[in-house]
């Protein structure tokens, strides 16, 4: 009887270090984090900015990426365009409304892999209490150590979650946004 | 985009105005109708500039339709025991101010809003019935649209200092709406054709008073950068009408000015002390 309870132990221990191989769990840095966002400002020019405070966590498997995960929030308050006025414009509720929706969330749902270090992944995009799903195109482009870097980009219509001041002052109607990112075990 | 604007905050709401002020002396001021008219052309200026909202509602400015048509309805429905229906929209009132800022109520550092946000729900709501009821004649029938339009342009322009630049429209469109009932009744004092009367019927008034109140509760509670002594310094704005009597036998074609004037003493202090918060 000894033996196959030694087998199964030895199997299960087995399985378990590879599934925690396979798929590691990471928080994104967010001093090596950047979310920058960009917006056609009434033909004039691409009027851009950041969010300042990001953070979430990432479980991503290197045997088969599409096990992996995606988790994003931002601080909608961070925004920064370089000028302090029109950041508190856009904290207002005319755009982030970040004294009523403090956070703007991603969650994935898929991730799906288009080469050998590129793929999609489809989450949902919550917004001003509005959840759509948003679908990025993200680049791999390194892992070392308990460090992994990603490179993400992304088009979204504010107007879809509410945010309709964006188009009322002629800007958008979409805005473009890249994330870089680099997240740690 | 400009003209855009413009038209949607200035000359819309303005035509609702000068289209009202001829149906509400065809009904006369009293009809409930012209109160409720007067409602649903607010309601309309609102949505012509924050979109339709949705439902349930999801954010402040959807709720906001929703506390105005409440107060529309209750307005209405208790006009005939006025007391009750004034003390059922100060409560109501207070549970929108809930209801928008229910997130807030933890955040201490907002006290000081909530408490000048009650303090403007108590002008508004009481204030603009005292001020009714205490005008002793139909002579100053001028001195409440023009208490309401000095609040709504103090409340734009606070809204505006505050980074709110969405609810500075609306206020400034309900502002140009109201102002657009009072210069045709204006035009028609200084012309001869129209004699001193009441222009706002009570529960009017408190429909355009309580709109207003209720967009201010938004700009309190959710604009980066308003100031709360600011905002309860405008609500004194609220009771100059009661003075309109001080002002004696002064020429009927003056009165509306000088009741402007001093309507404009609490408004222009609200105004100056969001700017020079802003400033500091």
């Amino acid at each position: 009887m000894r033996l196959p309870i030694k087998l199964i132990s030895a199997f299960a221990a087995l399985t378990l270090s590879s599934a925690a191989f396979a798929a590691d769990s990471y928080k994104i840095d967010p001093v090596h984090t950047w979310v920058d966002f960009k917006v056609n400002h009434g033909g004039w020019s691409a009027a851009s900015g950041q969010f300042r405070t990001v953070s979430g966590d990432i479980v991503f498997d290197n045997d088969d990426v599409t096990k992996s995960s995606v988790t994003v929030v931002i601080d909608a308050s961070s925004v920064d365009t370089n000028n302090g006025a029109r950041d508190k414009h856009l904290a207002s509720p005319d755009f982030f409304n970040s004294a009523e929706f403090p956070k703007i969330t991603f969650e994935s749902t898929s991730v799906t892999k288009s080469g050998d270090n590129t793929g999609e992944i489809t989450g949902n995009l919550s917004m001003l209490g509005v959840s759509k799903p948003v679908t990025l195109s993200v680049t791999f482009n390194k892992a070392e150590g308990d460090k992994i870097g990603f490179s993400a980009v992304g088009e979204l219509t504010p107007g879809d979650f509410g945010m309709a001041k964006v188009a009322g002052f002629g800007m958008g109607p979409n805005v473009k946004f890249t994330i870089e990112l680099e997240a740690k075990k | 985009m400009f003209a855009e604007i413009i038209l949607n905050t200035v000359l819309i709401p303005l035509i609702f105005g000068l289209v009202l002020y001829p149906v509400t002396m065809l009904l006369g001021v009293e009809n409930p109708i012209t109160a409720l008219l007067a409602g649903l052309l607010i309601i309309t200026i609102y949505i012509m500039l924050e979109g339709a909202p949705s439902f349930p509602p999801v954010s402040s400015r959807h709720k906001v339709v929703f506390i105005i048509s409440g107060l529309i309805a209750t307005t209405l429905l208790f006009s005939r025991w006025k007391q009750v229906g004034n003390g059922i929209n100060f409560l109501l009132l207070l549970a929108g101010l809930l209801w928008l800022g229910w997130n807030r109520l933890s955040d201490a550092s907002m006290l000081p809003r909530f408490l000048a946000l009650a303090a403007l729900i108590s002008l508004g709501t009481f204030a603009s019935v005292y001020s009714v009821r205490n005008e002793l004649s139909k002579k100053d029938g001028f001195a409440s649209p023009i208490m309401l339009l000095c609040v709504a342009i103090g409340g734009s322009v606070i809204s505006l200092l505050g980074a709110y630049i969405g609810f500075s429209q609306a206020l400034g469109a309900i502002a140009a709406f109201i102002g657009g009932y009072i210069l045709i009744a204006f035009i028609l004092l200084l012309r001869g054709t129209e004699k001193p009367q009441t222009l706002f019927s009570e529960i009017t008034l408190q429909i355009i008073s309580l709109s207003v109140v209720t967009l201010l509760l938004v700009v309190g509670l959710f604009a980066p950068d308003v100031n709360p002594i600011a905002l309860a310094v405008l609500g004194l704005t609220f009771i100059m009408p009661c003075f309109s009597s001080r002002l004696g036998n002064a020429d009927k074609r003056l009165r509306p000015i000088l009741i402007g004037l001093m309507a404009a003493i609490p408004t222009a202090a609200s105004i100056a002390i969001a700017a020079l918060w802003l400033e500091g």
